[in-house]
């Protein structure tokens, strides 16, 4: 079951401890975490990282001797008391981890009491990196815990949409939306502070781009409020962001205000891309998955693939790099894979990063976009790449991906 | 301590126990850095997914990237109950095919240990099949620190080498150097101390570590002398036996008396030529202690504060008295290097001279243990400090020289030692730099 499971992804395995720490590790907010495992599944944490402070995790630094005497819950009840006393935080969260499972903490229900003597949120999650989950996974958690602190009662604003897990864009997109009439109650990334998800519940259409990235608050979120949820792709290209401000203003029987809306900003990006995708013609792009594991919503949404569609709009020949194992059988899965969600790109398999070069090597590729991590091993190959992730949304951010194309294929980008 | 003991204790002496100290890594981080800085050796984890990034994330290296040389068995719960031992084979001979390393470490979780499960039998089935040293250390992660892990895979490598070949005269080894990355401060260090050894007729063998790759190291039947220094100590009694080599420990080359003590002894303890060895530390200290007292003169800011493992910073903290400079806090970021009694005994050594009574020492704290120091609120002083857990707010207000383990903010492109006679004089001129940006 494994090996089908393995054979069938397109993203890395993830841990949920470490997936949670590191998208709490740049949410801001005010609440706590405390990591139930010894002192080096701390380790964990991107330390340095804008928004992480050391000062909201602890970890409850479990020793052999407390797991010999099984005192491992007393050990984190008093932390939790601990934390809660003296750093008095609006939630506290606590991880497990493979020690807490392997040794049958269950944290969920053994926290019950300290809560109730606490008055305070105490959310616990059976989090162990011994059980397989995708990074989709993670992400799907992560928004869920944010949720959970969310106020349930409040009233929907009308015409208002949560924009969850896109890029933020400096604003271009709530100015298009506003001027179809449309407000942007939460504008959700990766990035967001708590404050920004506990707006949610007054949301009239959560839009996302891939609904499985956000299950579990969206079901909730149905449930509770009745908000619906419209699927829209990744405001990239003229393509995209026409479907996607198009699919917005369907939703709220506003098409000919968003027609209005949209027009100047899309002729000038319109014009650009059909004198690039000109010259760009045929052209090979290695758009490389698999490679790092991301907790980037808009990255981590329909496997990483959401960018394939501009750059087949410049006309780029794009092949699909693949990390992971290059067995025939994944090769028949992956490909299955690949037409359900409806990309019909080619697609090449290399096992590890340090294959990558000579994947590259293969067919003369003009340009590769993966993680700028890769940039010592692709550097020898001497194919230019960019950074995944590095692509902006909208119409304006249309002509500074083009601006970054042409000058990374030129050797000038800075 | 008993209950009662225990809850005599104030709640905010009993939350530190749960805070994350800033230097929190232990025995698998030393294990990955140690394999990292072995370009052709690959690092097998037989580990649940999440922990590849204990190591991975940590090391900022901008020559060479730390992720290519892990492998792992990415082992699940599943995996556990049924057969692990079969994962690791695959894994390890599998990555030994295409990659033709020098040198496999293999490392694994407590948890993974906890379940019985048997990891040196395992190593030991695997070994005549691996072509290729399958150094096993175990990496438990409730204790010990990234320099155990260091020191234990350093050990573990020894037992690798061949020490019944016969050594050859003037020809050291070095053991415990922590080489964390590929960038000009550690190669610079390296450098420094190959011309200095060679200045005095000697010869450079085999150093752990140093970038070498791993038959260079395997090759330490070479040395004449192991010069141990502190991050290897503990096991310096032990090389001395394996090796039937004499262990010549040593604090850190830093600072110009004891960049002297250091070359002093290493020349004596490996026969080199008296005469040369004492014209060589002549100029030296002549050049070195003229640049030297042009930066005492130019360091406006005069306090400074230490945050470094224990050597480092007795060793730092050397070259800040030798300048002038007020030594009120030191902050030490290990668990196993003696702390402060080693840290003011090191500083004795290393300057020859007594030290101030009044120096503020902090072992290993967390980051709000320590930031209302005056040093780290915008107090005007220096502080050399690698990477640690700092407000960014806060520290765009301070003189950091960022400098040691971790390194994620500074690079390296220009040769920028800190250890031996070229050192002093190049952290002598970021202190400069430093106090400049003050002004």
């Amino acid at each position: 079951m494994r090996k089908v499971f393995d054979n069938a992804k397109l993203a890395q395995h993830a841990c949920l401890l470490e997936g949670l720490c590191i998208c709490l590790a740049r949410t801001g907010g005010d609440f706590a975490v405390i990591i139930h495992s010894y002192r080096d599944c701390a380790n964990i944490l991107p330390r340095g990282v804008p928004g992480y402070s050391s000062d909201r995790f602890f970890c409850t630094n479990l020793r052999e001797s407390d797991v010999m005497a099984g005192s491992t819950m007393e050990r984190l009840s008093e932390c939790v008391r601990l934390v809660a006393e003296l750093e008095n935080p609006a939630a506290i969260y606590v991880f497990g981890s493979c020690l807490s499972e392997l040794i049958g903490d269950d944290i969920e229900n053994g926290l019950a009491e300290a809560a109730e003597e606490i008055s305070m949120p105490v959310i616990a999650v059976t989090s162990s990196g011994l059980d397989d989950i995708s990074p989709k996974k993670v992400v799907d958690r992560h928004a869920d815990l944010m949720y959970r602190a969310a106020s349930a009662k409040a009233e929907p604003i009308p015409f208002s949409v949560n924009l969850i897990g896109f890029p933020p864009d400096g604003g271009e997109i709530a100015g298009i939306l506003a001027a179809a009439g449309i407000e942007v109650n939460a504008g959700l990334s990766e990035k967001s502070p708590m404050p920004e998800w506990l707006k949610l519940p007054r949301g009239s259409l959560n839009a996302v781009l891939d609904k499985s990235l956000f299950s579990i608050i969206i079901e909730k979120m149905k449930n509770e409020h009745g908000i619906p949820t419209l699927e829209v792709p990744l405001p990239i290209g003229v393509s995209g962001t026409d479907d996607f401000f198009m699919g917005i203003a369907a939703h709220f029987k506003k098409n000919r205000e968003m027609k209005e809306a949209i027009r100047d900003k899309r002729k000038a990006a319109a014009a650009a891309v059909s004198s690039r995708a000109e010259e760009w013609n045929g052209m090979k792009i290695a758009y490389n998955i698999g490679t790092e594991r991301e907790y980037n919503h808009h990255i981590t949404a329909k496997s990483g693939l959401c960018e394939v569609g501009f750059f087949r709009e410049l006309n780029f020949d794009v092949t699909l790099l693949i990390q992971g194992s290059p067995e025939p059988r994944r090769r028949f899965l992956v490909s299955r894979q690949l037409r359900e969600m409806g990309i019909d790109a080619g697609f090449d398999i290399f096992v590890d990063n340090v294959s990558m070069a000579s994947a590259l090597r293969k067919a003369k590729f003009n340009l590769v976009y993966c993680v700028e991590a890769m940039a010592e091993i692709v550097r020898p190959t001497k194919v230019p790449l960019i950074g995944l992730g590095s692509m902006r949304t909208g119409y304006g951010g249309c002509l500074f991906n083009l601006e970054l194309i042409a000058k990374t294929l030129s050797g000038r980008r800075e | 301590m008993t209950d009662e003991e225990h809850s005599k204790v104030k709640p905010e002496d009993r939350l530190k126990e749960f805070r994350i100290p800033l230097m929190n890594h232990t025995r698998y981080f030393g294990v990955f850095m140690a394999s990292h800085s072995i370009p052709d050796s690959i690092l097998v984890l037989h580990k649940g997914t999440g922990c590849k990034m204990k190591g991975s994330t940590h090391i900022a290296d901008k020559f060479h990237e730390s992720f290519s040389q892990v492998c792992w068995t990415e082992v699940t719960g599943v995996d556990i109950l049924t057969d692990s031992h079969s994962m690791i084979e695959d894994t390890a001979l599998t990555n030994q095919q295409r990659r033709k390393p020098g040198v496999i470490a293999v490392t694994t979780s407590s948890v993974i240990e906890m379940t019985g499960f048997d990891m040196r039998e395992a190593i030991e089935a695997i070994q005549p099949k691996a072509g290729c040293p399958l150094v096993y250390v175990p990496t438990p992660g409730y204790e010990g620190d990234a320099y155990d892990g260091l020191a234990d895979f350093t050990m573990a490598m020894a037992g690798f080498v061949d020490w019944s070949m016969a050594p050859e005269p003037g020809v050291i080894n070095i053991f415990g150097y922590p080489f964390e990355r590929y960038e000009m401060d550690h190669g610079a260090n390296i450098r420094e101390l190959k011309r200095i050894i060679e200045a005095v007729g000697l010869r450079p063998g085999s150093w752990f570590f140093s970038g070498q790759k791993a038959a260079q190291l395997l090759a330490a039947h070479t040395g004449s002398v192991n010069v141990v220094l502190p991050y290897f100590k503990k096991y310096a009694a032990e090389l001395e036996k394996l090796s039937g080599r004499p262990s010549l420990v040593q604090d850190l080359p830093m600072g110009l008396n004891g960049t002297t003590r250091w070359l002093e002894n290493v020349s004596r303890a490996a026969g080199a030529d008296e005469q040369i060895t004492a014209r060589f530390i002549r100029a030296e200290k002549e050049k070195t202690e003229l640049l030297l007292d042009i930066a005492k003169r130019c360091i406006g800011v005069k306090k400074i504060c230490v945050i470094q493992a224990t050597p480092l910073a007795a060793g730092c903290s050397a070259l800040a008295l030798e300048l002038g400079l007020e030594l009120e806090s030191v902050i030490l970021l290990d668990f196993s290097l003696g702390g402060g009694d080693e840290f003011l005994s090191a500083l004795a050594r290393i300057t020859g001279r007594d030290i101030p009574d009044n120096i503020n020492i902090y072992e290993n704290p967390s980051w709000s243990e320590i930031s209302g120091l005056p040093e780290l609120s915008g107090g005007p002083a220096i502080i050399i400090s690698p990477a640690i857990d700092m407000e960014k707010s806060q520290s765009s207000l301070l003189n950091i020289i960022e400098l040691g383990s971790p390194s994620s903010n500074m690079h390296m492109i220009y040769p920028m030692p800190y250890l031996g006679y070229g050192g002093a004089i190049a952290l002598a001129q970021r202190i400069m730099d430093a106090s400049a940006s003050r002004y």
